[in-house]
C-alpha cells in the first residue's frame, strides 16, 4: 500500500471548513434580523474560515488522487471537525457551560440524532437556534454529498467518499456523474424542505419556527425550537410533520423517481413496501394496545371518536418518528401501557430506508436478514439446492448478504458494549438501554431517564463523549468508523 | 456528451477510461457484475448490469437521450442487433463492432445506415491497415497522416552510430531550407516523454517524434540516417484475426508467409488467403523460421493471441537479422519492455479501435477534428481547426504563454503545410497540429476557446 496522503486529507478538510463558514454566516443573518448578539456566530465564522483557509492554503499543492483509505479518513474526520467548530456558537453565547456539552449538542445535530443538553431552549438566541437546526439539515443530506454537489474539485476520489457516506448496503447512482447525482439529491432535499416550511406556516407557525422544524424534519433530526418539542402544536402541524418524516425516511432515489412520475417503480420497491407496512402495522398495534388498556383500567366501556383519533395520531406520530429516527415527540410514550412502550423501544432499532436521511439498522437490511433466515430453513431441507436471496426480483450477491449479516451482528455487539459501558458509569438499566439506542440509532429520544421529555444534560462528561462517539458510529454506519480502528488499515 | 457503452471487454474498458477522463457522462452496460464493479470503483460512471439486447436495460441506460451509443460486446451479432434497437429507441448515433471484413466494405455502408448503424468498426482490420502503412513507410516505427496527408508524424529511433547523436536539436534543424519543413516535437527517453527545446541534445536510444510536411520527408529521413527499406518478403506469425486481416491487405503487394500452429486453422486460412503461403508449424522454433527463410525476410509481424509470444518471437527475429519487426501487444504494461528489447513497432488493437471511436465524441466542440494517441507514449496529438476569436490568434506564438508540456507541431494554411516558429501568427482558418501531454490538455484547450 502506498503512503497515506495526509496533505490531501488536510486540504480537503480545509475546504469543508470553508463551506461550514458559509452556513454559519447565513445563520448570522437571523441574529441581525432579530437584533441579537451576532458576536458568537461571527467569531465562530472567523475562526473556522481562518483554520479552513490555512489548511487549504498550506496543503493544497497535492495533485495525487485520494484513494480508499484517505476517503475513509476524510469522511470520518470531517464530522468531528464540523462538530468541533460548529460547537463554538453554543460556547460563545453561553448556552452551554462546557466544551463537552457544546460538542455533544453539535455532534447530535450533525448526526441528526436530536439528543439535546439545552434545558431552556426558548431562552436561546434565535441565531444560535437556527444554527442548531442547520447542523441537522446539513448532516441529514450528508456533508459529503452536499459538498459533492457544490464542489466538482473532489474528482475521482469522490466515489469512495460517496460510498462511505451514503447509508445502506448498496449505493445507487441516478446519473453517470456523482456530481450530478448529488446535485439532484440536494435539489430534492431543498424542494421538500421548502414545501414543508410553507405548509407549516399555513398551519399557523411563524416563519422562524417553520424553517427550523422543516430543517429538522427533512433531516430526520428532531431538534425543536420549543421546550416541549412539538407536543403543544395543532393536529394539522403534527400530520404535516408525520408526512415529511415519512418522506425523509424514503430512499432519495425513489423520491427522485416519484417526482418524475414513475410511481410504479416506487410501489414495486420491496424496501418501500416493507417500510410502509412496518409503519402501518405498528401504528395500529400500538393504538390497539393503548385503547384496550384504557378499556380495561377505566370504568368506561365506550370510547369517543375523538379519543380514537387522538390515540391513533399519537401512535402514528411516534411510530413514524422512531422508525425514521427523527425523535420528535408529542406525548410521553413512557406513560403508555408497558407493551406499547416496549414496542416503541423495539422500533428504535429499525431505522428507515437505505439512502435516506435516517439512521438505525435500515429496513432493507432487516428484509434481507429475514429472507435469508427463512431461506436457510429451506436450504436445510434441500441441502443441494441453490436458493438465492432475491430483492426486487433480483438475486442479491452473496457478498452483500454477508455484509448485511456482519453489520447487524456488529450493531448488536456494539449496542451491548455501549449498555455495559453506561452501566459501568452508574446509570440504571433502562437509562443505559435507552441512551445507547437513541444515540447509536440517531433517534435522540430514548427510554428511562433519557425519555421523550427528558434531557441529556445530567449525564457525566465521560458519558457524553461516549454517546457522541456512538452517534458518529451510527451515522456513518459502523464500518467507516470501525475500519479506522483495525490494524490492517494503518499497515503500510 | 452522454455516451452509452455496451460491453465492458478490453475495448469497452479502454474507451470508458479515456472518455470518462474527458468529462463525458458514461453509462456502461455489461452482463458481468464483477467487471462493472471493477470499473465503477475507479471511474465516475454509471454501470448497469444486464444484456445489451434487453430493451428495458437500454431504456434504463437512457439510450433515448444519449448522444452516442457504442456496442462493443464480445458478440458481433449482439452488437449489430443492439445498435439497431438503440437507434430505434432514439440514440442519434450508433457504432457497432463486428468481426467480419466483408461488412466493412463501402458498398455495404448504406445497408447498415438504413438499418440504423452509423458506423461499423472492426479493430483487427484497423490494426491491419495500420501495419500496412508502417510496412510501406518502413523506416519508421509509427507513422500517422494528418490534414489529408499534408502533415505526417514520424516516430524514429536514434541508433548509437547515428550522426545526430550528441547534437543539439537546433543544430539538427540548422539547415535553413528544412527549418520550415520538419521539427522534433517530442522525445521519449527512459519511459518518459519530454517536449524538447532547442538546447536539448539527442541521445542514443531516444525515440523521436517528428512532424514533417511532404517536402521534408526525404531530407529528414536522411538527416536521421534512416533509409527506406526495400520491402519484399513479409512473414506473419499467428493466424489470429489481426494476422489474417494483415495478410489480406499485404498479400497482393508483398511476398507474404503466414505461420499458424493449429492445423485446422491453417487449412481454413489456406482456403481464404489465396495469395499467401500458409505454413503449419510452431513459430517459436528457430529451425522452422530459418527453414522458411527468416534470414531473407524484411518484415516480421507477430500477431498471435499471446502478447508474450509476440514480443519474444519478434526479439528472436531481430536477433536473426530481420530489419523490421512488428508485434501486436495487448497488455499495455509490456509496451515499454518491448521497446527496450528493440522491437520496432508495437501495435495495440484497443488503442486503435478506441481512437477510431474517439473521433465521434469530438463533434460537439467541432474545433478539434481528430486526435491520435500513441502506442509508445501517453502523449496525444490534436488536430485543431482555428476559428475567429480564439485566444491563440491574439499574438505571435512567442508572446503566448503556451503550456510547457505541449508544442505546436505544424500549421496548414491555404493547403500549404509548414512548421510553426516563435514569430508565427496563427490565423483564422488555419489547421494546426498540437502535440500534447495529457496533463496539459486542459490548458491547451483554454487557448482554443
Amino acid at each position: 500500500m502506498k503512503q497515506l496522503n495526509i496533505r490531501a486529507i488536510l486540504s480537503i478538510l480545509g475546504v469543508f471548513l470553508l463551506i461550514e463558514t458559509i452556513a454559519i454566516l447565513l445563520c448570522g443573518i437571523a441574529s441581525i434580523v432579530y437584533h441579537e448578539n451576532v458576536y458568537p456566530l461571527l467569531l465562530t465564522a472567523g475562526i473556522t474560515a481562518m483554520c479552513g483557509a490555512f489548511l487549504y492554503g498550506v496543503f493544497r499543492k497535492s495533485n495525487e488522487e485520494i484513494g480508499k483509505r484517505e476517503g475513509y479518513i476524510v469522511v470520518s474526520t470531517v464530522w468531528v471537525f464540523f462538530s468541533m467548530f460548529g460547537s463554538l456558537p453554543f460556547l460563545f453565547s453561553g448556552v452551554t457551560a462546557s466544551f463537552t456539552d457544546a460538542f455533544f449538542e453539535t455532534m447530535s445535530g450533525f448526526t441528526t440524532t436530536g439528543a439535546s443538553i439545552i434545558t431552556d431552549i426558548e431562552a436561546v438566541d434565535k441565531g444560535v437556534l437556527l444554527w442548531r437546526s442547520t447542523t441537522q439539515w446539513l448532516g441529514g443530506i450528508g456533508i459529503i454529498v452536499l459538498s459533492l454537489a457544490m464542489l466538482p474539485m473532489l474528482g475521482i476520489g469522490g466515489m469512495q467518499l460517496y460510498a462511505a457516506e451514503v447509508p445502506g448496503p448498496t449505493k445507487e447512482k441516478i446519473h453517470p456523474k456523482i456530481k450530478d447525482t448529488a446535485q439532484r439529491f440536494f435539489a430534492i432535499y431543498l424542494l421538500f424542505t421548502s414545501i414543508q416550511t410553507v405548509l407549516l406556516v399555513c398551519g399557523g407557525m411563524n416563519w422562524f419556527d417553520a424553517i427550523n422544524h422543516a430543517f429538522t424534519t427533512m433531516s430526520s433530526g428532531g431538534f425543536s425550537t420549543y421546550n416541549d418539542n412539538v407536543a403543544h402544536t395543532s393536529s394539522y402541524i403534527q400530520y404535516v410533520i408525520i408526512v415529511f418524516m415519512f418522506i425523509s425516511g424514503i430512499n432519495f432515489t425513489l423520491s427522485y423517481f416519484a417526482l418524475h412520475g414513475k410511481f410504479s417503480l416506487v410501489w414495486k420497491n420491496e424496501e418501500f413496501r416493507n417500510y410502509l407496512a412496518i409503519l402501518i402495522t405498528f401504528a395500529l398495534l400500538i393504538t390497539a394496545v393503548i385503547l384496550l388498556h384504557t378499556i380495561r383500567t377505566t370504568a368506561h366501556t365506550t370510547i369517543s371518536f375523538a379519543e380514537y383519533k387522538q390515540t391513533f395520531r399519537d401512535a402514528l406520530f411516534h411510530v413514524v418518528s422512531l422508525v425514521t429516527t427523527s425523535g420528535f415527540v408529542t406525548v410521553d410514550y413512557l406513560q403508555w401501557p408497558q407493551l406499547a412502550t416496549v414496542l416503541c423501544f423495539a422500533l428504535m432499532f429499525f431505522g428507515s430506508s437505505a439512502g435516506s436521511t435516517g439512521g438505525g439498522i435500515k429496513v432493507v437490511r432487516l428484509v434481507l436478514l429475514t429472507k435469508h433466515s427463512f431461506l436457510e430453513l429451506r436450504r436445510l431441507i434441500h441441502p443441494n439446492a441453490i436458493i438465492p436471496v432475491r430483492l426486487n426480483k433480483k438475486v442479491v450477491p452473496e457478498k452483500t448478504i454477508t455484509n448485511v449479516l456482519a453489520f447487524i451482528i456488529i450493531y448488536i455487539v456494539i449496542y451491548m458494549f455501549g449498555v455495559i459501558l453506561m452501566s459501568a458509569l452508574g446509570y440504571d438499566l433502562e437509562t443505559s438501554l435507552g441512551a445507547v439506542v437513541a444515540t447509536l440509532g440517531n433517534v435522540g429520544s430514548g427510554i428511562g431517564a433519557v425519555g421523550p421529555f427528558n434531557n441529556y444534560a445530567f449525564l457525566t462528561t465521560a458519558a457524553k463523549w461516549i454517546l457522541s462517539f456512538f452517534m458518529l458510529c451510527g451515522r456513518l454506519e459502523l464500518f467507516t468508523i470501525l475500519i479506522l480502528f483495525s490494524p490492517a488499515f494503518w499497515k503500510n | 456528451m452522454k455516451i452509452v457503452i455496451a460491453g465492458a471487454g478490453e475495448v469497452g474498458k479502454h474507451l470508458t477510461k479515456i472518455l470518462s477522463h474527458d468529462n463525458h457522462e458514461i453509462t456502461v452496460i455489461d452482463v458481468s457484475p464483477s467487471e462493472l464493479y471493477a470499473l465503477s470503483l475507479h471511474l465516475d460512471i454509471l454501470t448497469i448490469e444486464g444484456s445489451a439486447l434487453s430493451i428495458s436495460i437500454l431504456q434504463k441506460a437512457k439510450v433515448q437521450s444519449c448522444d452516442l451509443y457504442i456496442a462493443v460486446t464480445h458478440f458481433p451479432e449482439m452488437n449489430v442487433a443492439s445498435a439497431v434497437i438503440a437507434k430505434q429507441l432514439g440514440a442519434p448515433k450508433t457504432i457497432a463492432r463486428v468481426r467480419d471484413a466483408e461488412l466493412l466494405e463501402e458498398k455495404n455502408r448504406l445497408l447498415f445506415e438504413n438499418m440504423g448503424i452509423d458506423s461499423i468498426i472492426y479493430p483487427q482490420m484497423l490494426a491491419a491497415e495500420e501495419i500496412k502503412k508502417i510496412v510501406q513507410q518502413s523506416a519508421t516505427r509509427e507513422f500517422f497522416d494528418f490534414a489529408d496527408g499534408l502533415l505526417s508524424l514520424f516516430v524514429l529511433k536514434i541508433e548509437e552510430n547515428n550522426d545526430v547523436v550528441g547534437k543539439y536539436l537546433q543544430e539538427i534543424a540548422a539547415n535553413k531550407d528544412d527549418f520550415w519543413n520538419y521539427r522534433i516535437v517530442a522525445i521519449k527517453r527512459d519511459f518518459s516523454t519530454i517536449i524538447p527545446r532547442g538546447v536539448d541534445i539527442c541521445k542514443p536510444n531516444d525515440i523521436v517524434y517528428i512532424i514533417s510536411n511532404k517536402k521534408g520527408i526525404t531530407p529528414m529521413l536522411e538527416v536521421f540516417g534512416k533509409k527506406k527499406l526495400a520491402i519484399n518478403k513479409v512473414m506473419i506469425l499467428g493466424g489470429s484475426r489481426t494476422g489474417r486481416a494483415t495478410a489480406q491487405v499485404l498479400q497482393n503487394q508483398f511476398d507474404v508467409k503466414l505461420i499458424e500452429i493449429n492445423q485446422t486453422k491453417a487449412h481454413i486460412l489456406a482456403g481464404r488467403l489465396t495469395n499467401t503461403l500458409i505454413i503449419n508449424g510452431d513459430g517459436r522454433s528457430t529451425d522452422l523460421l530459418v527453414e522458411e527463410g527468416i534470414r531473407t525476410t524484411d518484415v516480421f509481424i507477430a500477431t498471435t493471441e499471446n502478447s508474450e509470444t509476440n514480443i519474444l518471437s519478434c526479439y528472436l527475429a531481430k536477433r536473426i537479422g530481420v530489419k523490421q519487426t512488428i508485434a501486436e501487444v495487448e497488455n499495455m504494461d509490456y509496451v515499454g519492455l518491448a521497446i527496450d528489447i528493440g522491437i520496432d513497432t508495437i501495435i495495440n488493437k484497443k488503442n486503435i479501435a478506441a481512437d477510431s471511436i474517439y473521433k465521434y465524441t469530438l463533434d460537439e466542440q467541432n474545433k478539434i477534428s481528430s486526435t491520435r494517441s500513441l502506442t509508445e507514449s501517453e502523449a496525444q496529438i490534436l488536430e485543431i481547426n482555428i476559428s475567429k476569436g480564439m485566444k491563440i490568434c491574439e499574438a505571435p506564438l512567442k508572446e503566448i504563454n503556451f503550456p510547457k508540456e505541449a508544442v505546436i507541431g505544424g500549421i496548414v494554411r491555404n493547403k500549404e503545410a509548414f512548421i510553426a516558429s516563435g514569430n508565427t501568427q496563427i490565423q483564422d482558418g488555419d489547421k494546426i497540429l498540437v502535440f500534447c501531454m495529457p496533463t496539459a490538455i486542459k490548458d491547451v484547450q483554454k487557448l482554443f476557446e
